[in-house]
C-alpha cells in the first residue's frame, strides 16, 4: 500500500515535471522565434505571423499565443519606439531620417567695375556654416504617402546657415522644406506601368545633371502639384519612357490687399511655372546605359515690374520659356561607374529679357546655356569615392537665378567656368566633400545678371567649399 | 446580547457587500449583444448577489474602459492595439486578454442574389470599392451596396486586416452601429452585401455566401481553415480576480460553453 502510495506520487511528479518542461519549451520557442523574428515584431508590434504559425500548428493553445501576443506588445509599448502613438491607425509605417552638414566656405571675388590696378578688386571672405533637416515619410494605406521635412535656413536655393554670434542661435530657426502628400501605384488602367501624383512642397520630380542639380539647385522645392507617369520596356527590352509635368505658384501677390506705399499699382498678377519633361532611359547592359530629357519650362511672370513679394526672390521675374535638353551616358570604368553628362538649353524669350532688362533690343538675345562633366565613383558606402569635373556657360538671359545652382556664379547669368568636386565615404553614413567653383563673366563689358544688391558684380568668382556631413 | 448585536452587523455587512457585486462590462456590440447578457443571466442565476452593467458600443469602447478604469471586463473582438496598450500602460494598466470565444465574419446579400459563392479576391474589390457593380463578379447587374460597422468597431478593423488587405473600405459604404443592422440592411436591399458574426446569420431576408467554397461554421473556425475567422477576447487590468475571473471560468467552463454555442459563437477550449 505504502509503496503504491509512493509510486503515485512519484507519477504525479513526474507529470508535473513534464507539463512544466513542455509549457517550458513552449514559451522558449515562442520567445526565440520572436527574438529571431525581431524585424517583424517591431513591425506588427504583436509578432502576429509567428505566433499564428506556432498555434495554428499547435505548438501553442490559442490563449497560450495570445498571452505571449500580449506580453510582446507590452514589452514593445515600452521602448521609446513602442511609445510612439501615431495620431492616425491609417498610418502604415513611419520613416524618420535626417542630414547635417558643416561647411568651411572660401569667396573670393574680383569686381566686373572697378578700374584695373584698384585695391578693391578682390573681395574675400571664409564663412563657416552648418545645415540641418530632418524628414519623416508617412506610408498611408491605398496608397497615399505623405512627407515634411524641417530644414535651417529659408532661402529657395541653400539650407545653409552662418555660424557665429558667439554661439548665439539667431540664424538657427527651422523652416518648413517639405509639405507634400503623394499617390503612387503601378499598372494603373492597364495603361501606366507606374504613376505618381504629388501636391504641396515637393522634391522636385525632374531630372538634371551636374553639381548641386546645376539647373535645378537641389535645395530648391517647388510648391504646387506634380505627375510623373511612366512605361517600362517600351518597344524594346530596358527602354523605358517617362512623362513628368508640375503646376507651381511662384509668386502669390493676391493674397492680400496691395499697399499702394509699396509702388504697387493695379492688379498683380499671381505668377505660375509650369514643366513638362519627357525622359527616355535605355540600359544596354546592368548599370550601363544612356537618358535623355527633353524639358520645357515656362514661367508666366508679371513684367509691369508689380512683384509685391519680389524682395523674396533671388531674381525678378518675366515672362521665360526655358528648353532644356539634360542627357547622360553612364557605365562601369574600372570597376567603378562612370557618367558622362551634359545639357543644352536656351531660353524663348531671352530676347524680350535682355531688352527688359538692358535695353538692347538690336543686341543679341544672350540666351543658351550648356554644360558637360564626367563623375567616377560614388561616395556612398564606407570606403567608397567620386570625382567631378565640370564645364558650365550660361549667358546673361538664359536662365533665372531662383532655379540655378547658387554656389557657380551665385546662381547669376553671364558666367562660364568649372566645378570640381571630390567627395570621400568615411563611413556608410558620414560624408567629406570638397567643391571648387570658378565663374568668369562671359561678355566681359558686362557684369553678372541680375546685378547683385548692394554688392559686387563678379569678373571672376570663386567659391571654395570643404563638407563634413552625416546622414541618419 | 453583545455578541447577537455583532453577528447581526456581520451579517448585515456581508449582504450589503454581496448585494453591491456589479459587474461592469463595456464593449463589443459583437460580444455585448447576445452572448455576454445571456451568460450574465445564467451567472446571474447562480450567484443571486450579482448584478450586472452591460455596454456594447464597439470593442474601442471597451478597451478604452479598461484603460480608464470604468469597466472591470473591456470586451473586444479584436486585439487591443499597440498603441493602446501603450496608453493604459502609461496609466498603469496591464491589458490582459483572455479568449472567451471565437467567430468568423460571414459574407451576407440578400437572399434574392443570384451569387451562391464568392472568392477571397472579389470580397476585397467589393468592400474596397473596385468593384462597384454585381455584374463584374458573376451575378446579376446592379450597383452593389456595401454595409459595414463603424470605426469604433473591432469587426470593423478586423475585416480590413483579415479581407481587404488593410487597405480602406469603399467610400461608398454605409456604417452600421451593430450586426443586427447591417444584416436588417443586407435583408432588405437585393444589392446589399456585408459581414456579420455567425451569431447573426439566421437574420431573414439573408443568406451566407462560401468564400472560396468555405462556410463560417463551428468546424472551419475550429480548425483555422474559414478565412475570416478570430477569436473575441475580455480584457482585464491585470489578471483576473474576484466576481471577475468568477464570470470569466463560468463563461470557459461547461455551463459557459454550451451558452456561447447556443447564440452563434465557437467556444474557446
Amino acid at each position: 500500500m505504502m509503496v503504491g502510495i509512493l509510486q503515485d506520487d512519484e507519477e504525479q511528479t513526474n507529470s508535473l515535471r513534464r507539463n512544466k518542461m513542455n509549457k517550458m519549451m513552449k514559451w522558449s520557442l515562442a520567445v526565440a522565434c520572436a527574438v529571431i523574428s525581431t524585424g517583424s515584431v517591431m513591425a506588427q508590434g504583436d509578432g502576429g505571423p509567428l505566433i499564428d504559425a506556432l498555434v495554428k500548428k499547435g505548438v501553442l493553445s490559442s490563449q497560450e499565443g495570445e498571452e505571449i501576443r500580449a506580453d510582446m506588445t507590452a514589452d514593445l509599448a515600452s521602448t521609446p519606439g513602442g511609445m510612439i502613438s501615431w495620431g492616425s491607425s491609417a498610418v502604415r509605417g513611419v520613416r524618420i531620417y535626417g542630414d547635417t552638414r558643416f561647411r568651411y566656405e572660401y569667396n573670393s571675388i574680383r569686381d566686373q567695375v572697378t578700374p584695373p590696378g584698384s585695391d578693391s578688386r578682390q573681395t574675400e571672405d571664409h564663412r563657416y556654416r552648418y545645415r540641418l533637416r530632418i524628414g519623416a515619410d508617412y506610408t498611408f494605406a491605398s496608397n497615399f504617402n505623405a512627407g515634411v521635412r524641417l530644414e535651417t535656413q529659408a532661402d529657395s536655393t541653400s539650407t545653409n546657415t552662418d555660424l557665429g554670434g558667439f554661439f548665439d542661435k539667431n540664424g538657427d530657426a527651422i523652416n518648413i522644406g517639405l509639405a507634400f502628400l503623394s499617390y503612387a501605384n503601378t499598372d494603373v488602367w492597364g495603361i501606366f506601368d507606374t504613376v505618381r501624383l504629388t501636391a504641396g512642397k515637393q522634391i522636385s520630380p525632374l531630372y538634371f545633371n551636374g553639381v548641386n542639380g546645376f539647373l535645378w539647385d537641389t535645395d530648391a522645392n517647388p510648391e504646387g502639384f506634380s505627375q510623373e507617369l511612366g512605361w517600362k520596356d517600351v518597344g524594346f527590352d530596358k527602354l523605358d519612357i517617362a512623362f513628368r509635368s508640375g503646376q507651381y505658384i511662384v509668386s502669390n501677390v493676391n493674397n492680400s490687399a496691395v499697399p499702394a506705399a509699396a509702388g504697387i499699382g493695379g492688379n498683380a498678377t499671381d505668377a505660375w511655372m509650369a514643366t513638362a519633361q519627357v525622359e527616355a532611359k535605355y540600359d544596354w547592359a546592368t548599370r550601363s546605359g544612356f537618358k535623355i530629357a527633353p524639358t520645357f519650362i515656362g514661367i508666366q511672370g508679371d513684367e509691369t515690374g508689380t512683384q509685391a513679394n519680389s524682395s523674396v526672390l533671388r531674381q525678378s521675374l518675366s515672362n521665360d520659356a526655358y528648353f532644356l535638353i539634360p542627357a547622360e551616358v553612364y557605365f562601369n570604368v574600372l570597376k567603378q561607374p562612370l557618367r558622362l553628362y551634359g545639357t543644352y538649353g536656351l531660353n524663348l524669350n531671352g530676347e524680350g529679357r535682355n531688352h527688359l532688362a538692358t535695353g538692347e533690343r538690336f543686341n543679341s538675345s544672350k540666351n543658351q546655356l550648356f554644360n558637360v562633366g564626367a563623375t567616377l565613383g560614388n561616395a556612398r558606402n564606407k570606403g567608397s569615392w567620386d570625382i567631378t569635373g565640370e564645364y558650365r556657360y550660361v549667358e546673361t538671359n538664359a536662365y533665372t537665378r531662383n532655379l540655378q545652382d547658387s554656389d557657380f556664379n551665385g546662381g547669376r547669368g553671364n558666367g562660364h567656368g568649372f566645378v570640381g568636386s571630390f567627395g570621400y565615404a568615411v563611413t556608410d553614413n558620414v560624408q567629406l566633400r570638397a567643391s571648387y567653383f570658378h565663374s568668369m563673366n562671359i561678355d566681359k563689358t558686362q557684369g553678372t545678371f541680375p546685378a547683385p544688391t548692394g554688392g559686387t558684380n563678379a569678373s571672376i568668382a570663386q567659391v571654395l567649399q570643404i563638407d563634413l556631413s552625416w546622414r541618419f | 446580547m453583545k455578541k447577537t448585536i455583532l453577528c447581526l452587523f456581520a451579517v448585515a455587512l456581508t449582504l450589503g457587500s454581496a448585494q453591491a457585486e456589479k459587474l461592469v462590462i463595456k464593449g463589443s456590440d459583437t460580444l455585448g449583444a447576445k452572448m455576454v447578457p445571456q451568460l450574465a443571466e445564467a451567472f446571474k442565476a447562480k450567484n443571486p448577489g450579482t448584478t450586472f452593467e452591460i455596454a456594447a458600443e464597439g470593442s474601442t469602447t471597451g478597451i478604452a474602459a479598461i484603460t480608464d478604469g470604468t469597466a472591470d471586463i473591456g470586451m473586444s473582438s479584436r486585439r487591443a492595439r499597440g498603441s493602446e496598450v501603450a496608453i493604459a500602460a502609461t496609466k498603469g494598466v496591464k491589458m490582459v486578454p483572455t479568449i472567451v470565444s471565437f467567430d468568423g465574419m460571414g459574407i451576407i446579400v440578400n437572399t434574392g442574389n443570384s451569387l451562391t459563392g464568392i472568392s477571397k479576391a472579389d470580397v476585397n474589390k467589393i468592400f474596397t470599392g473596385d468593384v462597384t457593380d454585381w455584374s463584374q463578379v458573376g451575378g446579376k447587374p446592379g450597383k452593389i451596396s456595401v454595409y459595414t460597422r463603424n470605426t469604433a468597431s473591432g469587426t470593423y478593423q478586423d475585416f480590413k486586416d483579415l479581407a481587404m488587405n488593410k487597405r480602406d473600405y469603399a467610400k461608398a459604404a454605409q456604417k452600421m452601429a451593430g450586426n443586427e443592422q447591417i444584416a436588417a440592411e443586407v435583408g432588405k436591399n437585393p444589392n446589399g452585401i456585408g459581414y456579420v458574426g455567425m451569431a447573426y446569420l439566421k437574420a431573414p431576408g439573408i443568406k451566407t455566401l462560401p468564400v472560396d467554397g468555405s462556410l463560417p461554421t463551428k468546424a472551419s473556425v475550429q480548425a483555422k481553415k474559414y478565412p475570416y475567422a478570430r477569436p473575441n477576447f475580455f480584457y482585464t487590468n491585470g489578471a483576473p480576480t474576484g466576481k471577475t475571473k468568477e464570470f470569466i471560468d463560468f463563461l470557459l467552463g461547461p455551463s459557459g460553453h454550451i451558452i456561447v454555442d447556443q447564440v452563434g459563437f465557437v467556444p474557446a477550449k
